[in-house]
């Protein structure tokens, strides 16, 4: 049984693209993003991302270079895993696809803030 | 009568290379028609070049010629330009050639100091030396009556100021009006014959002098002349010091004007400041609260997906529900039925029951227990599960909104505010170029100092002016002294020497006498004849009937007459354009200099029927007219149509790039 994580580390691109959110001015932190991109991922890619397979080989894809947070840090009320137990029942390592899941979104608005089209930001909420 | 017969330009600001515009001898109008940036003002300021080595800019003159330089010229390495006039003056003919070009031995120039200025005159097909040149051009065409000759629709706004009493610019209009119609001439021989007059006043004194019998008196009076010309003396000073601090005044007017605007733009540009602040600061806000409702929007967006996942755990778990409530009910049905069968005896009404019905219930029992069977232990683990997954469902959306219509509209405040700074932005960086422009380092106290000097001026031409009056008082007491006096010795002397004098100075007094009367009334005559001529020209452009004509104050300025007799107060900006091209008409009328008039886009805020009829006008305000007009200024068919035969020529300022235009 695969254990989870402890410290969620992003890939060094979805890292980049959260900073570079941050750099807006419209969130707070990278953190934030990041949290932002994992609601994005879920409420348009979820079936694309069903699966907890998919979810693992994605985890196998991104790499684990950019910005650190320690799970306690990101998700002190347990909504993320209570979040993930449900969405995942059969999951075990929540954080694993909470940090799939954030780099996944994160990639996907870093294409839109490529493209001009972010903003304003609540069209893709 | 000066008339401009050719004109040769190079490289002189759009006009690339040499171009030649020739002007016919005959007396008419030319049209020369190009639209902005074309080089219409250029060709009205390469006359003024050519005539005066001045270019006129809207904020004054020209300070570094060499910008007048042809930009594409000076890429392919000519630098400088030239303008050559050929024109004819009272049967002389004059070719003036003016030019500015690089110094020997430059090539690539750093500054004004590496271009060198070269005029020349020829008269007659002769070189004049330097100050034959300065002379004949300032006899054909002197720069102080230029504005006669060479104007624009801003230069004709300038004459509402002849209105006014004793405005700084009024005066000098004045003066140049008066120049033109040669009143300085006997207003100078006034002068030279009060000279004379006063050296025959002192011959007179020293014969009484020197006359036994009026030996006291001729010493009196020369005590007087002594006196008098002393005052004389001091209001001549005080005179000079008027004029200087006339001029001082003008100077500060106009400085006050730019720092009027200037003060103008500092205030404007603080407010636009404040207001870009405050936007900022407003910014900031929307901005924070953005990043505050954006730190748990990610919740907000999990509704729907979190909501149809209950959706499908309910559906399921209300199945499994329905299905073990059904099994509940039908086991209390079998557990009934099986009673009945083991006590052969109805439940309810304890009746016995026969083997028939024991048969049928059994049978009822079985198909029961097959239909409703209830959950399975794998089902009834689901079911747990679901509950439970339902529960933390339930607890996951409690208390969570989406904030997405609250983004929204924080985005719309956010998106609007940014446009307003971008605005003040760009108007700050617009009110910054203009004070940087026109006011370089000037501070708001300076724009207070000037004022300030100003009043302190205005004060000291008051005292001036007061001082004039005390001495032109003391002036009068002693001449009338001076007048007793002289009746006296008149009557007492009797030598020779004396009557010589006297007679001597009878006569200059006379001439003086002449000369004094003949200036008022030749100023009184011009000023008539002025105004009847530019009553003419008005009725004729204006065609209104209730305006009847113009009348004519000390000043020059001209004021509309309506036929009820009364002035017309506050007139508009295009009457103020045809009063000013109906005085400007009148005086190259009444004026011993007479000469082309060159006009640049003078027709801006006139209506179609008055630009035709100024149109009209045109040939009868002077010999040879030049018109630069815009494509739409006025109907090129209706200009043709009311020249007629008048219209010599029509020349099209083409544009080939946007830094060079031919003259076709």
């Amino acid at each position: 049984m695969t254990e989870d994580i402890t410290n969620l580390r992003l890939s060094s691109h979805a890292s980049e693209i959260a900073n570079q959110l941050k750099e807006t001015g419209n969130f707070e932190d990278a953190l934030s993003a990041a949290k932002f991109g994992m609601s994005y991922a879920i409420k348009y890619y979820f079936e694309e991302l069903k699966t907890t397979d998919i979810l693992d080989d994605l985890d196998n894809t991104y790499d684990a270079t950019g910005n650190n947070y320690n799970v306690g840090s990101v998700d002190s009320e347990r909504y993320i895993s209570r979040l993930l137990e449900i969405l995942y029942p059969e999951n075990t390592t929540p954080y694993r696809y909470a940090r799939v899941l954030m780099c996944f979104g994160l990639n996907k608005l870093g294409d839109l803030f490529e493209e001009g089209q972010l903003f304003p930001i609540n069209k893709v909420m | 009568m000066l008339h401009f017969k050719k004109m040769v330009l190079r490289n002189f600001g759009p006009y690339k290379g040499e171009q030649t515009v020739n002007f016919t001898d005959e007396a008419g109008v030319s049209i020369f028609w190009g639209n902005n940036g074309r080089g219409k003002t250029t060709l009205l300021n390469a006359f003024r070049y050519g005539l005066f080595g001045v270019v006129q800019r809207r904020n004054g003159l020209l300070q570094n010629l060499s910008e007048m330089e042809n930009s594409e010229a000076v890429s392919e390495g000519h630098h400088g330009f030239s303008v050559a006039i050929e024109m004819s003056n009272e049967g002389d003919t004059y070719e003036l050639s003016r030019q500015l070009a690089l110094r020997q031995n430059v090539t690539s120039p750093s500054g004004e100091e590496d271009y060198e200025k070269i005029l020349f005159l020829k008269k007659n097909g002769s070189i004049l030396s330097p100050e034959d040149r300065d002379h004949e051009l300032n006899m054909i065409m002197p720069e102080s009556v230029s504005r006669f000759f060479l104007f624009d629709a801003e230069l004709l706004q300038e004459y509402e100021e002849l209105l006014e009493v004793d405005t700084a610019d009024g005066e000098q209009i004045k003066n140049a009006i008066e120049k033109i119609l040669g009143v300085p001439v006997i207003q100078n021989g006034v002068i030279d014959i009060e000279d004379c007059l006063s050296k025959y006043d002192q011959q007179k004194a020293r014969a009484a002098r020197s006359d036994d019998k009026t030996v006291q008196l001729g010493n009196t009076m020369e005590t007087l002349n002594a006196n008098i010309e002393e005052h004389q003396n001091i209001i001549q000073e005080k005179q000079a010091d008027l004029s200087e601090l006339v001029s001082k005044r003008n100077i500060l007017e106009n400085k006050m004007k730019e720092t009027d605007k200037l003060r103008e733009w500092i205030i404007k540009r603080n407010e636009a400041d404040k207001r870009k602040s405050e936007a900022e600061d407003e910014l900031g806000e929307v901005m924070g609260e953005i990043r505050v409702y954006l730190r748990n929007a990610w919740k907000g967006m999990l509704l729907t997906t979190i909501n149809n996942t209950r959706n499908n755990v309910e559906k399921e778990k209300k199945q499994l529900e329905s299905k073990k409530q059904k099994r509940n009910v039908a086991e209390h049905f079998i557990i009934e039925m099986k009673k009945a069968v083991a006590e052969k005896k109805c439940p309810i009404c304890e009746q016995d029951v026969n083997s028939d019905i024991i048969t049928k219930l059994q049978e009822r029992i079985n198909e029961s227990t097959s239909e409703y069977t209830g959950l399975s232990e794998n089902e009834r683990e689901r079911l747990y599960q679901l509950q439970e997954c339902y529960t933390n469902i339930n607890e996951l959306v409690a208390n969570i909104t989406d904030v997405k219509s609250d983004i929204a509209i924080l985005e719309e405040r956010r998106d609007r505010l940014q446009i307003q700074i971008s605005e003040w932005k760009q108007e700050i960086e617009e009110l910054k170029d203009n004070i940087e422009r026109y006011g370089s380092e000037t501070e708001e106290s300076d724009v207070f100092r000037i004022s300030k000097e100003h009043s302190r001026v205005e004060q000291d031409i008051t005292e001036t002016k007061k001082g004039i009056e005390k001495e032109n008082d003391a002036l009068k007491v002693l001449k009338e002294d001076k007048e007793q006096i002289s009746k006296t010795i008149d009557r007492m002397a009797g030598g020779t020497d004396y009557r010589i004098a006297s007679k001597r100075y009878d006569l200059c007094e006379h001439v003086f006498n002449i000369f004094d009367e003949s200036k008022t009334k030749y100023r009184e005559r011009l000023k008539k004849n002025v105004e009847k001529d530019a009553t003419e020209l008005f009725v004729q452009i204006t065609g209104d009937k209730d305006y009847v004509g113009l009348r004519i104050n000390d000043n020059y300025g001209l004021e509309i007459i309506h036929k009820s007799g009364r002035i017309v107060p506050g007139r508009s900006s295009g009457y103020e354009h045809i009063v000013a091209l109906a005085l400007i008409g009148a005086l190259h009328k009444n004026a011993p200099l007479r000469g082309p008039i060159i006009m640049d886009s003078p027709f801006g805020r006139l209506d179609p029927i008055h630009k035709a009829n100024i149109v009209r006008a045109l040939p009868y305000m002077a010999e040879q007219s030049m018109l630069l007009a815009y494509t739409g200024e006025i109907d090129e068919q209706l200009a043709r149509k009311e020249l007629g035969s008048h219209l010599l020529r029509e020349y099209k300022l083409e544009r080939i790039s946007s830094m060079h235009t031919e003259i076709k």
